[in-house]
């Protein structure tokens, strides 16, 4: 008897290691094991079981790492790293003025947060805030997978004869429904393009490309480069949601994104010229969805999702004022000046900000804030 | 206490990676440490005269910067070979910092990483060449002799007007920048926004340039190489606007001056007005009627109104192509299959088919 107790305690040991490989081996498929030649780190977004993409400009490519940092922790912890950057930069050995930070994300399973930074002399590292202090996250020998983005839909088989890949700046990415959302601009030609990659990345490549514009009047479209964006669901449908420079809010149907196709977004919201915006995240607040965007010459504003589906209209005729605003009804928060925006849960989030006195600090504001 | 100076090559640790310095400090026994450069980067110091198991130094050495304030280990990888201790920090020391090196938190030594003798950067071309150039101006190159540090350009570049104040907002600030692979040349668009017609930012704040201006474009000195090197000096580009440009460029109507067959004699093509000099040197390209592409090198002449095809090999009789990429641009981002300030009202469907249409343009010509 206690034999076959044995026997099916290590047969339902192994059911379990086996389905959880195969879980594993699902969104790994095609990773292998070494050093991702990863040139440049312009933009980070975390995918499923603690799979982190990184958006590298400098090879026009996109890596998925393997970060092994899958310990899911349901409620996440306040965060408090007072000068950010000072802290970042003793951490490499350098001082403050050669380093910027690119991007910095939260793992949704672990709630830790990771940090692109990019020294003056090229060098992008990758770093994890850990409590207070700072850690570097190994690129030498990770588990990954690649896709390279082209530059236009068929350009793939030229690149395969040897012609190098152009740089592609990659101004944002994001991972939703399966596939690694990125948008990018070319060094060369006016082109903002914006792609869906499904994920994990296949052979063929069978990226979508496309081109983009919104209407801000009835006459004239634009190419407008999206400087951030997110992706949710509104009224049942899957949208894009991007902004760009003077912050149109825009909506895509995630649908009609197809290889080579041409999407007017509807634009539900003009938030002001003369500002650029710089981060989007989905927060909840009492069981309702709000958005949050953090921009470089306004406070964040904060939309509720509601309104936004009941906006059914689109922007179409210019605003009178200087620098007004028109469209779904938005709130400014009483915090500028954050150029970084990421939620650990549901309720929380975390924020870089630069401080009045030139300190950027990174902390998790109180529950006031949504 | 004395200081030693020490310089050799080291092949065996890395290829082409050379010992740079010295900065040591002698106790009982000879201590110092040297610093490992590659591709003319610090990238590791090797340090001698610590007797340490491989399992301890990750835990009893620390190197960190020397700095007012809170001074914290630099993250990077220790290991031992031929009782040298190495660290590699996760990126390259700085140089011209100086750095200590403990042991169980005691001072073990301190080093300095030299400025080296990087490159001086200069400023070998701003393109568009020419001084007239279209109120609808879309974008300007900037290209230097070396890689150049990628983040807050538009700290070091600014335009001013004929009357001297400065003009503000007139490129659009990107992160990231836009540079190419090496590092050497930056791309800044005027912004797209204000340049065209009715949109919001045009309407409030209204065209970057106005026609019939004089500007001067100034690249600051203070912008600095990767090697942490400034500009030779700094530079002026002086020029004057004129009417907006809504024409596509049209290559039916380029002049090409066909060679002989048997030299290597370059074809020539004479544009009616200057186009994107980059866009140029890679969206044209020459191809047998009935096989490949020809090689060859692209050059662009003439305040880029003169573009020259160099073939690595003679030419030879038979029917030839010269194909163009349909994301060929003017200098006010008209590309050939669709203005950049287009009227979509009322032909929306057959522009948007051309948007980013895929068809550039052919053209056969014959070799004699």
């Amino acid at each position: 008897m206690k034999k076959i107790y044995i026997f099916l305690s290590l047969a339902v040991a192994g059911t379990i290691i086996l389905a959880s490989t195969n879980r594993h081996a699902g969104v790994r498929e095609g990773f292998v094991n070494g050093a991702p030649e990863i040139k440049s780190i312009s933009a980070l977004t975390f995918g499923p079981d603690g799979i982190l993409f990184i958006g590298d400009s400098k090879s026009a490519t996109v890596f998925a790492v393997d970060t092994k940092d899958n310990q899911k922790v349901d409620k996440a912890e306040a965060v408090e790293v007072k000068q950010f950057d000072q802290k970042i930069a003793a951490a490499l050995g350098t001082e403050v003025k050669n380093v910027s930070i690119q991007d910095l994300v939260v793992n949704p399973v672990s709630k830790k947060i990771y940090c692109a930074v990019q020294l003056n002399d090229g060098t992008a590292a990758l770093l994890k805030v850990n409590g207070e202090k700072i850690e570097s996250v190994n690129l030498k020998d990770v588990n990954f997978s690649q896709v390279a983005l082209t530059n236009v839909p068929g350009e793939e088989d030229k690149d395969q004869r040897g012609r190098p890949i152009r740089p592609l700046a990659i101004s944002d990415i994001g991972f939703y429904d399966g596939k690694v959302l990125v948008s990018g601009l070319s060094n060369q030609e006016f082109s903002s393009t914006f792609r869906s990659i499904p994920f994990p990345f296949t052979n063929k490549q069978d990226q979508s490309s496309l081109e983009i514009y919104h209407a801000a009047h009835k006459k004239y479209e634009t190419y407008a480069p999206i400087r951030t964006f997110t992706a949710s669901e509104i009224n049942g449908k899957k949208y894009l949601i991007a902004s760009f420079t003077c912050t149109p809010l825009v909506l895509f149907p995630l649908e009609d994104l197809k290889p080579g196709t041409h999407v007017k977004g509807r634009t539900i919201a003009e938030m002001g010229a003369g500002n650029s915006p710089l981060d989007m995240i989905t927060m909840n607040k009492n069981g309702e969805s709000v958005l949050l965007m953090s921009n470089s010459s306004r406070p964040i504003f904060k939309v509720k999702y509601k309104t936004i589906e009941e906006f059914q209209g689109s922007l179409t005729t210019p605003v009178e004022e200087s620098f007004g605003t028109a469209g779904v009804h938005f709130v400014s928060l009483p915090v500028v000046n954050v150029l970084q925006l990421d939620k650990l849960d549901e309720t929380k989030f975390v924020l870089l900000q630069r401080k009045p006195n030139g300190d950027l600090d990174l902390y998790t504001p109180g529950d006031w804030m949504l | 206490m004395k200081n030693l100076i020490q310089i050799f090559r080291i092949s065996f640790l890395v290829l082409a990676a050379f010992i740079l310095c010295v900065c040591c400090r002698k106790g009982d026994e000879e201590r110092f440490v040297t610093v490992v450069t590659k591709d003319d980067k610090a990238v590791a110091v090797e340090i001698v005269g610590m007797r340490l198991d491989d399992n301890e130094v990750s835990s009893r050495v620390k190197v960190q910067l020397i700095k007012t304030g809170e001074r914290i280990p630099i993250l990077g990888d220790f290991r031992i070979e031929e009782r040298k201790i190495i660290f590699e920090p996760v990126v390259p020391f700085t140089r011209g910092l100086r750095y200590e090196v403990l042991l169980d938190d005691k001072l073990f030594l301190e080093m300095e990483v030299p400025v080296g003798d990087a490159a001086i950067p200069k400023l070998l071309a701003i393109y568009p060449s020419q001084d007239t150039l279209p109120e609808n101006l879309l974008k300007m190159y900037f290209e230097f002799t070396e890689p150049m540090v990628e983040s807050s350009s538009l700290s070091h570049i600014i335009l001013l007007r004929s009357d001297g104040d400065t003009m503000q907002g007139t490129f659009l600030d990107l992160q990231p920048e836009l540079w190419n692979s090496e590092g050497t040349v930056l791309t800044l668009w005027l912004d797209p926004g204000r340049i065209k017609r009715e949109l919001i930012p045009n309407k409030e704040l209204g065209t970057p340039l106005k026609a019939n201006e004089k500007y001067t474009l100034h690249v600051n000195q203070s912008l600095k190489s990767k090697n942490g090197a400034s500009l030779l000096k700094n530079y002026t580009k002086t020029f004057i606007t004129t009417h907006r440009d809504e024409v596509l460029p049209d290559p039916s109507a380029w002049r090409i001056n066909i060679p002989s067959a048997g030299g290597k004699q370059p074809l020539s093509i004479i544009l009616p007005h200057a186009l994107d000099y980059f866009l140029l040197k890679e969206g044209i390209t020459i191809h047998e009627a009935k096989g490949g592409r020809v090689s060859g090198v692209i050059e662009i002449n003439d305040e880029e109104r003169v573009v020259k095809f160099i073939p690595n090999k003679s030419w030879s009789r038979g029917s030839f192509l010269l194909n163009v990429e349909s994301r060929l641009e003017d200098l006010a981002g008209n590309n050939l299959n669709r203005p950049f300030d287009q009227d979509v009202s009322g032909k929306s469907v057959a522009s948007e088919n051309n948007l980013r249409g895929q068809q550039g343009f052919v053209k056969e010509f014959q070799i004699q």
